[in-house]
């Protein structure tokens, strides 16, 4: 057990990278164990509104008379899960994209490239609006496949350069005389030499998923069913709590999203610098 | 013959995460004037962070740990920086391996040799021009290439305009570090002889670093051989072709397969060079050694001076030590 | 007469790069011919820009070939879809950089050993062929060598895995391009020792691309040298060496420092850097101190002298 701490620690480097990974630790904390802490359960209204924080509501209430840290916790696990699965899915798809596109260079290459490009002159945002305003909603699962579906654009792009550089290495040259087949080239060879660039791409990517999420959320396209930050931002602007001076309903999420965005920038910088004063590589 | 460079027991060393790394270890060796000396050995042995050291090009994290740099009898190692730049192009200058690479590619050649010239010398002024323009003919690059850009040149002319540079205040040492090694053998061939032409009509002394020993063989009037941090040997050319004295200096002698002669099969030197940072007591050179004896293994061997030069070898330190006593003393 | 192991016949290739308004071509191969037996070994001595690793490249098909033929043991590689895909198993390659040609990130043992997974070499256990295999390049005790990685090991010692690598594969032509250029010459001459003894023992055929004559007289049984994408000379190394016929093989000798032989003639050579490779006359005839007109205007063939020695030069047309 000590080994594993350990090695976890270490893996991520520098006084950035492991601020980064307490922020991280406390959040997945919040999101896998919250519910048995959380004292009132997630619908439950039964309280007086607008009640600022105290003994009894360490955030208050809301409008609705709902237990703000109650809310807090539960939509930390929404926001959380949608955030790291649109983050694995976006990785996938971008870096099987990048790394096939960047190796194999000619016509598929182009295809892929101009597919990129134009869905880069989309803005995302809106497309995302679009998509999810027309799909039928299967609750938070298609936040996050719409998220994950149209993220991986710039992914795409920084891994294909990235392989186009490992491409000249001497080591692929070295596996395509001993005839490896091009998808192990990629995947067995290539690939581990640009993990760094990978990781600190994925990091990046989730917070851009928290974000979409909580924007969409709050734009009422999420899932309502689900509490998440979002939408715990978007009750509280439709009921004029700005108005009403409930800081304590308005900040906790607000603070939640940049927080655990921050977290994540931090690794990804921990994880960066450490690459860059390894390998000297300018072209991140 | 009157002595230009006096190197006394020079250490550098630097840190590393795993230790301090004796790159240079208690060198001395002396260059007279008008002198071609050559250091030689293989990556690793200190002869580049030597000429280094004595440039005052080092950088954090190497520092000089110890011993003396004289130029003309002057201490070179207690001169502030100020009093150093004064000294550097006008009575010292250096050729680098990788200078015909660094030279400022949005710059036109003559542009920069007049900001060498004016540099070290202000009051140039017009001068400096019709001076660039010696030094091009100098070194038999045609003057109308002045207004070219580096990447115009090739690489041979590109080092001929940065020894051209060297040469443009006629100092007494110029220190070449590998300044032929990236070019092809013809255009070497070509830039050597220029070198040696220039040698003879202003003679400056030249410190001569590389690992190619039967180039140096070619050019050098003494050589110094460096192992592992160490000044093993220092004798003249035609020792070291005829009687090479340090088992090292022969391995390395031996590794040049030859164009005339008899095709025999060279041996190489099998192993690999000491870890720096803990090198093994003793002879540095011993683990690889084939005429190893008792001493060698624990006892490092004193740098001597005797008529044929220097030499840092156990073989040598006691009349009568025959070669039938050597038995392997090390693993 | 039994068919050669390797037969190059009239070898060329041009490189065209496409702008929007120009289409460049480059010549770098032109006119190349040699062949290779087993165990015999064949230099290819020329210096950057003489077209030597393309040549390297198209032997073993990295990169397709413009015009001419490659012929291993009767089967064309341009016609024969077979040899191509088998290619790997007759033909392999030791690069210059032995730190660029290993993967950080794999174990010894993985490098040695994929390769053997790929063409299914192994009928029995694959870690004894590897221990194996680091034994023949001495590379021993094998067991600690077995689950290192690269940054553990010396150059010398990169450069010996790099050729276990390539022999699991047991091909009949080793294709050697500058393989000591980046170790120390001590290393250097050991690492050349290996391959000449492992040319013996399992009876391959070495080729040597290299721009040191000293080197290529060391290993080679037979030399071309080459200048400008052509042949310029080829024939017996010894032969080569001590009776050069062709100027630009003259040049070569001259200029390589060799402290050794008595200094004979100065060769001056005229100083240019304009290389001509369209073929329309001799390439090296801008630097020749012995060119004439016919140098500049007519294109040269190539005359055969005794001994199978060849030379490109309107001299002895």
């Amino acid at each position: 057990m000590k080994k594993i701490v350990r090695a976890s620690w270490s893996a991520f480097p520098g006084i950035k990278g492991k601020m980064g990974l307490v922020i991280l630790i406390f959040f997945t904390a919040v999101a896998l164990f919250g519910s048995w802490v959380a004292p009132y359960p997630k619908n439950f209204i039964g309280f007086d509104s607008w009640l600022p924080p105290s003994f009894g509501h360490w955030l208050g209430t809301d409008s609705y008379g709902q237990d703000v840290l109650s809310q807090m916790i539960y939509g930390t696990r929404t926001s959380f899960w949608v955030g790291i699965l649109a983050g694995l899915i976006t990785t996938v798809i971008g870096v099987t994209v990048g790394i096939v596109a960047g190796f194999k260079g000619g016509w598929i290459e182009e295809s892929l490239m101009r597919i990129v490009d134009l869905f880069l002159i989309i803005p995302t945002l809106a497309l995302m609006i679009i998509l999810a305003s027309f799909l039928p909603s299967m609750g938070t699962m298609s936040t996050i496949v719409i998220i994950g579906s149209l993220s991986w654009l710039y992914m795409g792009r920084s891994i294909r350069s990235q392989t186009m550089s490992e491409r000249q290495s001497g080591y692929v040259e070295a596996a395509r005389m001993v005839g490896m087949k091009d998808w192990e080239i990629m995947f067995r060879e290539i690939l581990p030499n640009i993990t760094p660039v990978i990781l600190a791409n994925l990091v990046l990517v989730t917070t851009q998923a928290v974000l979409a999420e909580a924007g969409l959320s709050f734009l009422g396209l999420g899932d309502p069913t689900n509490v998440s930050w979002g939408t715990i931002l978007a009750l509280a602007n439709a009921n004029n709590a700005v108005l009403f001076h409930a800081w304590w309903w308005i900040l906790p999420p607000g603070l939640a999203i940049a927080f655990f965005c921050f977290g994540f920038i931090l690794i990804g910088n921990g994880i960066l610098e450490k690459y860059r004063a390894n390998r000297g590589n300018a072209a991140l | 013959m009157a002595e230009l460079l006096q190197v006394r027991n020079l250490s550098i060393e630097y840190m590393s995460p795993r230790g301090v790394v004796k790159a240079v270890d208690d060198v001395s060796f002396s260059i007279g004037k008008g002198e071609i000396f050559g250091l030689a050995g293989e990556s690793g042995c200190g002869k580049s962070t030597t000429a280094f050291g004595i440039c005052r090009l080092l950088r954090h994290p190497a520092r000089i740990a110890g011993g003396s740099v004289q130029l003309d009898g002057r201490e070179l190692t207690t001169l502030s920086n100020e009093e150093f730049d004064r000294l550097r192009w006008s009575q010292i200058s250096i050729v680098l391996q990788s200078a015909m690479n660094n030279l400022n590619p949005v710059l036109k050649i003559r542009d920069q040799l007049v900001d060498a010239i004016l540099a070290h010398d202000p009051h140039a002024g017009k001068e400096a021009r019709q001076r660039a323009e010696q030094l091009m003919r100098l070194v038999d690059l045609p003057v109308d290439r002045l207004d070219s850009y580096p990447h115009e040149l090739s690489g041979g002319m590109r080092q001929r305009v940065v020894i051209a540079m060297a040469m443009a205040l006629r100092p007494s040492l110029v220190i070449m570090d590998e300044p032929t090694t990236a070019l092809d053998v013809v255009v070497q061939n070509g830039i050597i002889r220029k070198i040696m032409e220039l040698q003879k009509k202003f003679g400056f002394s030249i410190l001569f670093i590389t690992h190619d020993l039967p180039l140096m063989l070619e050019m050098c009037d003494r050589i110094g051989i460096m192992y592992a941090g160490k000044l093993v040997e220092v004798t003249a050319r035609q020792q070291i072709l005829q009687k090479p004295r340090h088992p090292y200096t022969q391995g390395l002698l031996h590794s040049f397969p030859s164009l005339s002669g008899p095709k025999q099969r060279l041996s190489g030197i099998p192993g690999h060079t000491p870890d720096m940072i803990r090198p093994p007591a003793g002879c540095r050179f011993c683990p690889r050694c084939t005429q190893a004896l008792p001493p060698c293994g624990t006892q490092q061997p004193v740098l001597m001076q005797d008529d044929k030069g220097l030499i840092a070898c156990h073989l040598y330190s006691e009349e009568g030590l025959s070669r039938e006593q050597a038995s392997a003393a090390c693993e | 007469m039994s068919k050669p192991l390797l037969h190059v016949n009239e070898l060329g290739k041009v490189f065209s790069s496409r702008s929007m308004f120009r289409k460049k071509q480059v010549r770098a191969v032109q006119d190349v011919s040699f062949t290779l037996e087993a165990g015999e070994v064949l230099a290819i001595v020329g210096e950057s820009g003489s077209g030597k690793s393309t040549v390297a490249r198209m032997l073993t098909n990295l990169i397709p070939s413009t015009s001419g033929d490659i012929v291993y043991n009767g089967e064309s590689l341009r016609t024969n879809r077979q040899l191509r895909k088998k290619l790997p198993t007759f033909v392999q390659m030791i690069f210059q950089d032995p730190f660029a040609a290993l993967n950080p990130h794999h174990t010894i043992g993985y490098i040695i050993g994929r390769p053997l997974q790929v063409h299914r070499l192994t009928q029995g256990d694959l870690r004894s062929r590897v221990l194996e295999l680091l034994r023949k390049v001495g590379l021993t005790p094998e067991e600690d060598f077995i689950d290192k990685y690269p940054y553990q090991l010396s150059g010398g010692q990169k450069q010996r895995v790099v050729i276990a690598k390539v022999l699991g594969l047991a091909p009949k032509v080793i294709i050697a391009d500058e393989p000591t250029s980046m170790l120390d010459v001590s290393i250097g001459i050991d690492i050349m020792n290996l391959l000449l003894d492992l040319k013996e023992k399992e009876n391959l055929a070495l080729m040597m691309i290299t721009h040191n004559l000293g080197s290529a007289r060391y290993m080679a049984d037979r030399i071309a040298v080459m200048y400008a994408g052509q042949v310029m000379e080829y024939g017996p190394a010894e032969e080569l060496i001590q009776n050069p016929q062709h100027p630009y093989t003259k040049l070569l000798l001259y200029s390589s420092p060799d402290p050794w032989r008595e200094q004979t003639e100065v060769f001056e050579a005229v100083d240019a850097q304009v290389k001509d490779a369209s073929g329309a006359c001799c390439s090296f005839h801008n630097r020749c101190p012995f060119a004439t007109d016919i140098c500049r205007t007519k294109p040269v063939a190539i005359a055969q002298l005794d001994n199978g020695h060849q030379v490109r030069c309107h001299l002895y047309a």
